[in-house]
């Protein structure tokens, strides 16, 4: 007989801020039993995150609790008061937090901070040697190598997959019956996001956990997990098996979040059409190479060599790399931020390195950068309109009723009303910011657009749109792209070929039908293998 | 790490060098000498040519490159010359003046760092506490008020208060750290503000890291949360804020050593500035800059070992 271990009660929790309150969630009730594994889905500002807060007692001050109960076990732990709730937190509940980089205190070491979550009530530490011995056996479990050193070291010392497993190890180190898993691996690379939730499978059948497994993802969601959730406005719209979730879903804003899966997109990126000839190259890379100077030991650390590619106008290059693998660089040098020290760079016929001045400015001109964050590259004290004006005003060619004209044919372009015009940047949200750096690039009238990461920070919802978006444009006004993501599923679907780095090294160029059907080296293979949710697709589902 | 420390000592050696060159010149920029302001004095009745022997004597009338010479011959071998205005040696009167001004200072920056460290950790503790926020809040403010308290006033009424009205410390007839004990807390609290301010805001921006939630959900106490984490990640940017504040009051407190009538570096200085007593004023100059030059020799050391992030083995890394 399995016992519940988490058991939520018509749940209502409001924000109040400056007078006015905010419904975060409205009536959920959810229940957990021992060694289940839920996933709790829903885009941002759906309330997952809140309800995770709420099941921990750690809401923001100015979030109350007005209806329903949690309980944790058999503790009602609705309106716990901090003494009592230290006695369940760590010993019942923990937490296995969003971003392994910011959750562990910077300035201590591992082993005290394993020791505190192992003894969180007694001062005195590591030089008990049941502690460390404990300790050790807790890295050790968490497949971390050479434990013992490992007490010693301090955070920022090792990587972020090896962060996690701290992280986690310090969440069982008193063997709670339930964990919240908020996002574990949305700041992980593909690869170890898939050594990750393999752990957390583990934990569950060897000892019996339970787990609420908050995510975005939909398709990471649909493995490993027992049940599905999904939070849409913070409401609960339909709790099922996981299969069933995939195979039938209930409600209309289940079928759309798995329709707007890349992974389940159908059609990949717009086979070019072999009739017409093949176009000719804007962009020749040739045996690119880049090292950084090293600061010591007087030796030089390669960020990448030997990069050979031409992306035809039109077409998009899809770069796929995990972080250290010369990507960035690769970028840098793309956009002539950077003078490699070996190879060439042709961009619409120009060498950026050798260009100085107006020549310079005008490539630039053409060649346009769309970053990750959207938010971060605008200055938010902004208004839409001046974020769009200002490299306009700079260029001093158009009067104010010209620029006013072609303000207005972009935001037609990115599909985004011209309302919002007045608004500061940073209140726009994560889909219209991006749909607004689109827009600024392409005031320029750019051939090629450069895009780093640009719907990693975005629901899949909107991803989607974006997605949609890009291609259109790229149909309508013949851009070339640059695609770079880490996320294969996205590749697969905007990209005509595909780039793999590793470890600064091209390791495979080529179609992305013939890359992702026929994989040359096992790290790709490996990369496939580790996209969430390939195995619960409709594709899967029609080959087995 | 040995290399490490000589480069360190070397660079220490040319800024000291570079202050005393410094100094130099702009003492010698500054028209007459000590001779003509002492000597000048018609009531003295010397005549111009007694006055030029003067000078003679104590090398005032040669070129400025060799007294700079003889200068920096007799420093480097130890010797800070003699005090023109009273004949005594300049290293005597330092010796003299030197002990109540580093009393001073340590009793001060003692006091003013346990007041910011209160402060701050008031402010963290109260926050969490839906009533408590305000207290916290209007401790927040704290700094502000008593950055603004003149020193002189605050001093004042210190004496009014606690060895007239109070009678708990006497004015007069104290030494040794009983008579800085009074000057020394009442510089505490204006010195203590941007110490203040400076460990609130960082302890303000650990607690909203994730990191701090994450240590919440395991169970620690806010207690120990604030003493092993919030506190110990806001001390290195309170660290050099305080190394440049006791630097400063190393350097001579001249308004609380004339309420009190000390005899420190702070008056000493005065007095030399007021009879351009040059040599006075270089020795003052140089243990004021090796007094910074020490500080954050020191603050350097001790910022790895608070924060393993920054240092020379971060530097290697890629961080």
């Amino acid at each position: 007989m399995t016992q519940t271990c988490l058991s939520i009660r018509d749940l209502d929790i409001s924000y109040t801020r400056h007078g006015s309150t905010h419904q975060a969630l409205n009536h959920v009730s959810l229940d957990l039993h021992a060694g289940e594994m839920l996933a709790l889905v829903g885009e941002s500002g759906s309330g997952k995150s809140t309800l995770g807060r709420a099941v921990l007692g750690i809401l923001p001050p100015n979030a109350s609790v007005q209806h329903g109960s949690i309980h944790i076990g058999a503790h009602n732990v609705t309106h716990l008061s901090e003494r009592a709730w230290r006695q369940i937190r760590g010993k019942k509940i923990a937490l296995i937090p969003q971003d392994p980089a910011h959750s562990l205190d910077p300035v201590r070491t591992i082993g005290a901070q394993l020791a505190e979550a192992l003894r969180p009530h007694q001062s005195s530490f590591l030089k008990r040697s049941n502690t460390r011995a404990e300790a050790i056996a807790l890295l050790d479990q968490m497949g971390i190598s050479r434990p013992a050193q490992r007490l010693g070291q301090y955070p920022h010392e090792l990587s972020g997959g090896m962060r996690q497993r701290v992280l986690i190890a310090a969440a069982i180190a008193q063997r709670p019956a339930l964990i919240v898993a908020d996002e574990p691996t949305s700041a992980l690379d593909v690869s170890v996001q898939v050594q990750i939730m393999a752990l957390l499978a583990t934990l569950r059948r060897e000892l019996g956990t339970a787990i609420l497994f908050i995510t975005h993802d939909l398709a990471l969601a649909s493995e490993q997990t027992d049940r599905v959730s999904v939070l849409n406005h913070g409401v609960i719209c339909e709790t099922a098996p996981t299969r069933q979730i995939f195979s039938a879903p209930k409600t209309a804003y289940t079928q759309r979040l798995i329709a707007n899966l890349p992974v389940f997109h159908q059609t990949p990126a717009s086979v070019p059409d072999l009739r017409t000839p093949t176009p000719p190259d804007v962009i020749k890379v040739t045996n690119l190479g880049y090292s950084y100077a090293q600061t010591t030991r007087s030796g030089y650390r390669h960020a990448m060599q030997n990069i050979t590619f031409t992306v035809p106008k039109g077409r998009t290059l899809g770069i796929v790399g995990e972080s250290g693998s010369g990507k960035t660089t690769l970028l840098r040098c793309l956009l002539g931020l950077i003078t490699p020290q070996a190879g060439t760079i042709e961009l619409l016929g120009q060498d950026p390195s050798r260009l100085k001045g107006q020549a310079l400015r005008t490539l630039r001109c053409k060649v346009q950068f769309v970053y990750q964050n959207p938010h971060v590259s605008f200055d938010p004290r902004y208004s839409a309109l001046k974020a769009l004006e200002e490299p306009l005003i700079n260029s001093e060619q158009h009067n104010p009723a010209q620029r006013r004209k072609l303000i207005d044919d972009v935001l037609q372009k990115v599909r985004l009303s011209p309302t919002l015009l007045a608004r500061k940047v940073s209140a726009l949200s994560g889909g219209q910011a991006q749909r607004l750096a689109l827009a600024r690039a392409l005031l320029c009238q750019p051939e090629i657009l450069i895009l780093d990461e640009v719907v990693s920070a975005l629901d899949v919802s909107i991803q989607s749109e974006i997605l949609t978006l890009l291609e259109n444009l790229q149909k309508d006004l013949g851009l070339t792209y640059i695609f770079v993501s880490h996320d294969l599923s996205v590749i697969k679907r905007l990209s005509h070929e595909v780039l793999i780095l590793k470890n600064g090294e091209q390791i495979e160029y080529g179609k992305t039908e013939q890359i992702f059907s026929k994989p040359m080296t096992d790290y790709t293979k490996h990369l496939i293998a580790s996209i969430p949710g390939l195995t619960s697709s409709p594709q899967a589902a029609e080959h087995s | 790490m040995i290399r490490y420390l000589f480069t360190r000592f070397l660079h220490a050696l040319f800024v000291l060098w570079g202050a005393f060159t410094l100094s130099f010149v702009l003492l010698q920029v500054m028209p007459g000498d000590a001779v003509l302001v002492k000597f000048q004095d018609p009531e003295l009745g010397l005549s111009p040519q007694q006055i030029a022997d003067m000078r003679a004597t104590y090398g005032a009338d040669e070129s400025a490159i060799t007294q700079y010479a003889h200068v920096l011959g007799r420093t480097l071998h130890g010797n800070l010359g003699y005090s023109i205005e009273t004949g005594l040696p300049v290293g005597q009167m330092l010796h003299a003046a030197y002990p109540t001004t580093l009393r001073l200072a340590i009793v001060s920056f003692t006091g003013a760092l346990a007041f910011a460290a209160i402060c701050c950790a008031l402010a963290i503790l109260l926050s969490g506490n839906p009533v408590g926020r305000y207290l916290a809040a209007a401790i927040g403010a704290i700094p502000g008020i008593t950055s603004g308290i003149p020193v002189f006033w605050l001093e004042i009424v210190a004496i009014q208060l606690v060895s007239f009205h109070w009678k708990l410390i006497p004015v007069v007839g104290l030494s040794g750290w009983s008579a800085v004990l009074l000057p020394g807390l009442a510089l505490a609290i204006p010195i203590s503000a941007p110490l203040a301010q400076v460990f609130m805001a960082a302890a303000h921006r650990v607690e909203a890291l994730p990191f701090i939630d994450v240590l919440r959900a395991r169970g620690v106490s806010p207690l120990r949360i604030l003493y092993a984490h919030i506190l110990p990640n806001a001390l290195p940017p309170t660290l050099t804020v305080s190394g440049l504040v006791f630097g400063e009051i190393l350097a001579g407190a001249v308004v609380t050593e004339t309420v009190f009538g000390l005899d420190g570096l702070g008056q000493l200085a005065q007095q030399a500035v007021a009879s351009q007593d040059v040599a006075v004023l270089q020795a003052i100059i140089l243990i004021s800059v090796s007094g910074f030059v020490s500080i954050g020799f020191a603050s350097e050391i001790i910022q790895p070992l608070l924060d393993p992030r920054i240092g020379r083995s971060a530097r290697q890394r890629k961080y």
